[in-house]
């Protein structure tokens, strides 16, 4: 008999038969001759019995294809840098048109054998059957004769700025296609995203910006975009798009504090703008020395699926897009009224509005004396004072492009136009993350094929769609000039999109010192 | 005749990458079912899986066989979710929510079931569920693997990373506590 309590820590060990056969001998002549320590054994039992009857569930059947999916997606585009989204989509559109059943595990193989042994072979032969652009019909290609087969479903790509390049073939390959792609292939899959999104009003490009600081990355992408004019926004502004000096201040704290994201915790910036300022921004944040920074380009999401609070942020910066594009046009057709219509030297965006081109003469380049007046003009009325209020340093933005500074702006149009046009046609607000969206990383694959075809369908009513809806605004408001403006606003190529900034997440420490995954 | 595991990575790592789906597919379910009980809920489960498997797959070069692969897989699993739950930080504070939370509706698989008797099991299921929720993260998991995994204790300090007393520990206080918690319930004759 044992001379000492035997412990409930022994007792537990006990039930879970963890004891030594001598240990397990002296418990029970202890428990022969403690009713509370049989008691205790019985509640630990009974403890037991309790899971045995915990329900059980199944994974959906999709399951695999899901991870394989993914793991294609995180494997490969991160070594294979951009494919035209057209052809990802195509891939996708491909891969979720297939039964999802236990077949589609064999369906939807990935390609780790880039990374595998063999790997500059396999990395030529993916780099070969991308760079090939005719994918067969159903968008796989046999590989091998254990049947490898390629389904190019990727839409997520993501590079680090410390984990290095993608294999040169590979780059070389997804590059080729694109002159632009060349300075730095992380930019490839961002710059098809955002031309692929430009103009489609009812669709929002989502990229992630993971940073070590999330406060700092605010402020960089903030200080970025209002270099290249992508002005922030004002909540304060009125609905003539007048920004009065008093409520200008107000709004200028409005924003300070949603731009404030040390106390926030899903921060994103939403940006309406002409699809070369986003591009020239995100160029310009990777080629600074942000160690840690990726970017990585998520689904684009449909305005109409994301929650009311949240499309209304969204709608507000749209509108106030446009009503600035409206005062644009409205002065511009002044000026025109009162001085000739040059031939214009000026290469014009192919997406910027006729009018304006036709009408600004005083904003050639060469023509300095006026295009600052004009751009000043430009700058004061809508460059707001809460940029500074966020960055000091970016308030240079509008008014120096509009001095002629060297600042690299839109590419094919004189500075001073890129001024003026850049305040009119751009925009960044702090929102919160749409709850939506936050709702749709967690969806299934189903939804998210739904999501897909809504996309391509609304990609293609997206422009009649706005047109109405603008059209309706502005001739609700009464203003025969707004509503010109907005239709006339249906030729531009806007984008949105909706940048999420996350704090890189440390890695998961090793769970296996031998496997160190 | 099923493969076993090391054949199918070694099948997956020379490039025939079906074989990890047949992985995927031989230990979704218990794994998942694990991270119900580790995370209340079943849409965290499903994305931690997922991830799990995803990163197995990412890494299944440095796995050097010395321990089961379900093992390994489970510690890679149990990463994600630790920091995930850290992250969120949610802790369900009624029945109602973890019900809401786990979204599972237990099930009564006896075929002599009665509709009180199914009424019954799904508030006990719900109970338990919510009393191992208020546990703290670590004693949670050591005794969902114990009691969901039937692990031995040596396994379970393998995958958690603690020596195998400290596992014994974990246990015995996560049973203690639900001991307390679930006293009515204990009281209740068991009849499962």
């Amino acid at each position: 008999m044992m001379k000492e309590p035997v412990s409930e820590e022994i007792l537990s060990a006990f039930v879970d038969g963890e004891l030594t056969p001598d240990e397990r001998a002296e418990v029970e002549r202890w428990l022969d001759h403690n009713p509370q320590a049989r008691e205790t054994v019985d509640a630990f039992r009974r403890i037991s019995g309790l899971f045995e009857t915990m329900a059980r569930s199944e994974v959906p059947a999709e399951f695999p294809a899901e991870v394989l999916q993914r793991a294609e997606r995180k494997m490969l585009l991160a070594d294979a840098g951009s494919v035209s989204r057209k052809k990802r989509a195509r891939g996708w559109l491909l891969a979720l048109a297939a039964p999802i059943a236990a077949a589609a595990v064999l369906i939807f193989v990935v390609r780790p054998m880039v990374r595998g042994p063999g790997a500059p072979e396999r990395a030529a032969e993916v780099a070969r059957h991308r760079n090939g652009g005719e994918l067969s019909p159903t968008a796989e290609h046999s590989e091998s004769d254990e049947g490898t087969k390629f389904a190019d479903s990727s839409r997520t790509a993501e590079w680090s700025s410390k984990s290095g390049q993608p294999p040169e073939s590979i780059v070389a390959g997804a590059l080729s296609k694109n002159a632009d792609d060349e300075d730095d292939p992380r930019l490839a899959t961002i710059i098809d995203d955002i031309r692929e999104s430009s103009g489609e009003q009812n669709v929002v490009s989502v990229m992630r910006m993971y940073v070590a600081d999330r406060a700092q990355g605010m402020v960089l992408l903030q200080d970025v975009l209002s270099d290249k004019l992508v002005i922030v926004d004002e909540p304060g502004e009125d609905e003539s798009g007048v920004l009065e000096s008093g409520r200008a201040r107000a709004g200028t704290k409005e924003v300070a504090a949603a731009g404030a994201p040390h106390s926030a915790q899903n921060e994103a910036l939403y940006v309406v703008a002409e699809p070369e300022q986003v591009i020239a921004a995100f160029r310009e944040i990777l080629a600074r020395d942000n160690p840690g920074l990726r970017l990585a380009v998520e689904p684009p999401i449909e305005v109409a699926a994301l929650d009311a609070a949240s499309r209304k942020e969204l709608n507000d910066v749209t509108r106030a897009v446009e009503r600035h594009l409206a005062r644009r046009l409205d002065e511009t057709d002044s000026r025109e009224e009162k001085a000739p219509a040059p031939a214009g030297d000026d290469k014009p965006a192919d997406n910027a509005p006729q009018p304006a081109q036709r009408g600004e003469p005083e904003r050639k380049p060469e023509n300095k004396p006026a295009a600052p007046a004009a751009a000043r003009k430009s700058a004061a009325s809508t460059a707001p004072a809460e940029s500074r209020a966020i960055a000091p340093q970016k308030a240079k933005g509008a008014a120096d492009l509009a001095a002629g500074s060297e600042t690299e702006g839109v590419k094919d149009a004189g500075p001073a136009q890129n001024a003026n046009r850049g305040a009119a046609l751009s925009r960044q607000r702090v929102v919160q993350v749409p709850s939506a969206l936050e709702n749709r990383q967690r969806g299934s694959e189903e939804t998210q094929a739904q999501t897909n075809r809504n996309s391509s369908r609304n990609r293609g009513q997206a422009k009649e769609a706005q047109a109405a809806v603008s059209q309706r605004q502005a001739d609700k408001s009464g203003d025969k000039l707004k509503a010109d403006a907005a239709a006339s606003n249906q030729g531009l190529s806007l984008v949105r999109v909706l940048i999420l900034i996350e704090p890189e997440n440390p890695p998961p420490a090793s769970p296996n010192a031998e496997g160190n995954p | 005749m099923s493969k076993p595991d090391q054949e199918l990575i070694a099948d997956c790592l020379n490039g025939q990458t079906h074989a990890f789906g047949d992985l995927v597919v031989r230990y979704q379910n218990r794994l998942y079912n694990t991270l119900v009980g580790v995370l209340g809920s079943v849409d965290d489960a499903h994305d931690v899986a997922q991830e799990a498997f995803v990163n197995a797959f990412q890494k299944l070069h440095t796995f050097r066989g010395h321990s089961a692969f379900y093992s390994w897989l489970f510690r890679i699993a149990l990463n994600s979710a630790v920091s995930r739950q850290r992250k969120v930080n949610r802790v369900p504070v009624s029945i109602e929510a973890v019900r809401e939370r786990s979204g599972i509706e237990p099930i009564d698989r006896r075929p002599a079931s009665r509709p009180e008797h199914a009424l019954e099991t799904t508030e006990r299921q719900t109970a338990v569920r919510s009393a191992l929720a208020e546990l703290a993260e670590e004693f949670r998991t050591a005794l969902v693997l114990k009691e969901m995994e039937n692990l031995s204790y040596q396994e379970i300090a393998e995958i958690v990373g603690c020596p195998v007393g400290t596992v014994r520990s974990r246990i015995h206080r996560a049973r203690s506590e639900l001991r307390e918690k679930l006293q009515d319930l204990l009281r209740e004759p068991c009849d499962t």
